[in-house]
């Protein structure tokens, strides 16, 4: 829920923005340029991002680099997708497609089976409106290179590691940050190896001693485990939410983000 | 500095070779020698072959080929598998450090694989790959498949990203960081020489190259336009900053040219691929952004293959799509059914065979002429880092040419 009331708020911003609003008036370079803290219009920038959610003008806004208003969101999310309907407490269909199969299956004359089929197919429906508000918010499409007992990228990862490879922006690949060489599919991890980087597409250890449980790391939104893993929206929000320096998702004052998952 | 020589060839040694497991995963010959085993015993091993029978591997460690046509039924693309897989002699690797022995284990010490592969090259003999988790850029001979590293450019080049090399043999490198570096050729002689055309500061993040004649076209990321510059006066060319439409240059990420001189650009954040004509007058874009057929999420690379049709890697789409020469879509090779795809595709370049010798281009066009066409894609992330992929004409009874 807080996701999705997170991607309206910046759907908000970018209409505002289509609709005239204020307006950095800098070039603001996507790929970590400094942006010029002022604006053209009567708010400010840091006003600007509060109201659109920390985007607008940040690193990851586009708009001025392509000259469009719509890549404030389209530069990484693909925006036919939201033509889903939300799932409804009775379980209806999310989608267009899926609610005339669902309004087939409540039209139809009642089998002894009827009940057991409008569940299966609410249950389909709901996943089907799940997978959907998933694509949302990634590239739709984007698949996992997740192996079994291997440290690999996550999907959320791969949309980072797609510009952030040194070529749109700057790289996490080749630098000392996150993993060097061990985003590479199918590294492997000898036991004790002490980490000199960050890991991104590691299993949370929430069993092991020394890592706050995964359900209080995740309990107030800011940090993510994508499918209980590591991953680079894990210490960093693209949207810029926190207004943190390195997008970080909170502040690491007092080590602050660290903390929230290793307990020292 | 010397060549860092890599050892001589030797013949393959079955079970060296790194397989594809079920999900796509790699696994080593402990592995495999554990599933034989276990193939004795009963149970175990049919679970083991199914899986291989589903993800397009063998008992045999051989990549089963995975097919895509075009609609038009005129066109397959064949995924051929891992090109460094006949890599011999891969068991005497003179130096490997602790990340390297943490990556790819004691046993596969030797095998120095490529980390992260981005643009590439083929001038009929030698691929070189730009590597920028290993700093350098590989060479790989077409004769052996040995991967060498390029000596010289560990202190100087950072993060390769492009490569190209023009008809005289000259070697450009596009590197993020360090600028753009210019070698005469790719000989002992003169491999030492790397001497910087563009600084930094000439170029603010050069992440791709292309060459025509004598015109050196450099994609800047950073500026958000294409710099070309005569390489022999080293005079600057005008800028290309705009498209057709006026639709801004944003990231140029893979940059090639056509026969004609014609320059394409894959712009990762527009998602098309711009199009040039000799003078660098805007022509109508190829593809545009979205996920339907012939568009593109995340074009990173674009090469011209020798039937003119224009080859895009998509790290967005996981994809490659082929156009034929006047931008029409043709087909789209992912991963699906017998194959797990690409993880994400950040180069992409021609892998013709007969392009540096007369002699096999003559028996290429007695055995069937323009039929048969290869191309190489990095695959970043995935593994394999080089993949092998080949475009074949098909006749209209559906008989190959």
């Amino acid at each position: 829920m807080r996701r999705r009331l997170s991607g309206v708020l910046v759907i908000a911003g970018a209409t505002a923005l289509l609709s005239g609003a204020a307006v950095p008036s800098q070039e603001a370079k996507p790929g970590g340029d400094a942006v010029d803290e002022r604006s053209s219009g009567a708010q400010t920038l840091p006003e600007i991002r509060q109201a659109t959610h920390g985007v607008i003008g940040g690193p990851h806004d586009f708009t001025s680099a392509t000259g469009r208003a719509r890549d404030a969101c389209a530069a990484c999310h693909v925006p036919h997708v939201l033509g889903v309907r939300p799932v409804t407490v009775a379980g209806r269909a999310s989608t267009e497609a899926d609610a005339g199969v669902a309004d087939q299956a409540e039209a139809a004359p009642s089998p002894p089976d009827a009940k057991e089929e409008r569940s299966r197919v609410a249950g389909e429906a709901e996943a089907a409106a799940r997978q959907a508000i998933l694509e949302m918010y990634r590239i739709t499409g984007q698949s996992p290179a997740h192996e079994p007992n291997r440290f690999t990228p996550g999907a959320t990862s791969l949309i980072c590691l797609g510009c952030h490879d040194g070529t749109v922006a700057s790289s996490m690949i080749g630098t000392a940050h996150a993993m060097l060489a061990g985003v590479r599919e199918g590294f492997e991890v000898p036991d004790g190896f002490v980490w000199r980087d960050h890991p991104i597409g590691v299993p949370y250890p929430q069993r092991e001693r020394g890592y706050v449980p995964r359900s209080r790391v995740e309990a107030d939104g800011r940090i993510r485990l994508p499918e209980g893993r590591v991953e680079c929206v894990s210490c960093h929000d693209p949207h810029n939410a926190a207004g943190e320096p390195y997008l970080l998702a909170m502040s690491n004052r007092r080590s602050a983000l660290c903390l929230a998952c290793h307990e020292k | 500095m010397k060549r860092q020589n890599v050892n001589s060839p030797k013949p393959r040694e079955v079970g060296k070779a790194r397989r594809r497991n079920a999900g796509g995963a790699t696994v080593g010959r402990g592995s495999w020698t554990a599933g034989c085993l276990a193939g004795v015993l009963g149970s175990v091993c049919a679970i083991w072959l199914a899986g291989c029978a589903s993800a397009g591997g063998s008992p045999g460690g051989a990549f089963e080929p995975a097919t895509f046509s075009a609609e038009s039924g005129e066109l397959e693309a064949v995924v051929r598998g891992d090109l460094l897989e006949f890599e011999p002699g891969h068991d005497r690797m003179p130096k490997q450090n602790l990340l390297d022995r943490i990556i790819f284990g004691e046993r596969r010490s030797a095998k120095r694989r490529l980390r992260t592969p981005q643009g590439m090259n083929f001038d009929g003999v030698t691929l070189l790959v730009c590597d920028q988790g290993g700093s350098g850029v590989a060479a790989i001979t077409r004769a052996d498949s040995v991967v060498r590293w390029m000596p010289n450019l560990g202190k100087e080049s950072v993060a390769p990203l492009d490569v190209c090399t023009d008809d005289s043999g000259r070697v450009f490198i596009a590197d993020s960081v360090a600028g753009v570096m210019c070698c005469p050729a790719l000989t002992e002689a003169s491999v030492d020489r790397w001497e910087v055309l563009l600084a930094p500061d000439e170029a603010r993040r050069p992440v791709s190259v292309a060459v025509f004649g004598d015109v050196l076209a450099v994609g800047d990321a950073r500026a958000g336009r294409i710099e070309r510059v005569e390489v022999a006066t080293g005079r600057r060319l005008e800028a290309i900053e705009y498209g057709a439409g006026g639709m801004r240059i944003v990231s140029p990420t893979g940059l090639a040219f056509t026969r004609d001189g014609s320059l394409l650009a894959a712009d990762a954040v527009q998602g098309v691929v711009h199009r040039f004509d000799a003078e660098g007058t805007p022509l109508e874009p190829i593809g545009r952004p979205g996920r339907g057929e012939g568009e593109f999420v995340r074009p990173k690379d674009v090469c011209v293959i020798r039937s003119g049709r224009v080859v895009v890697a998509d790290a967005g789409r996981q994809s490659v799509l082929v156009f034929d020469s006047e931008g029409r879509f043709l087909i789209e090779v992912r991963g699906g059914e017998g194959w797990s795809g690409f993880t994400m595709p950040g180069g992409v370049c021609a892998y013709d065979i007969a392009a540096g010798d007369e002699a096999e281009a003559s028996e290429r066009d007695d055995r069937g002429g323009d039929a048969r066409e290869f191309i190489v894609v990095a695959d970043t992330l995935g593994a394999p880092s080089l993949v092998l992929v080949e475009l074949r004409e098909v006749k209209p009874g559906g008989e190959e040419h």
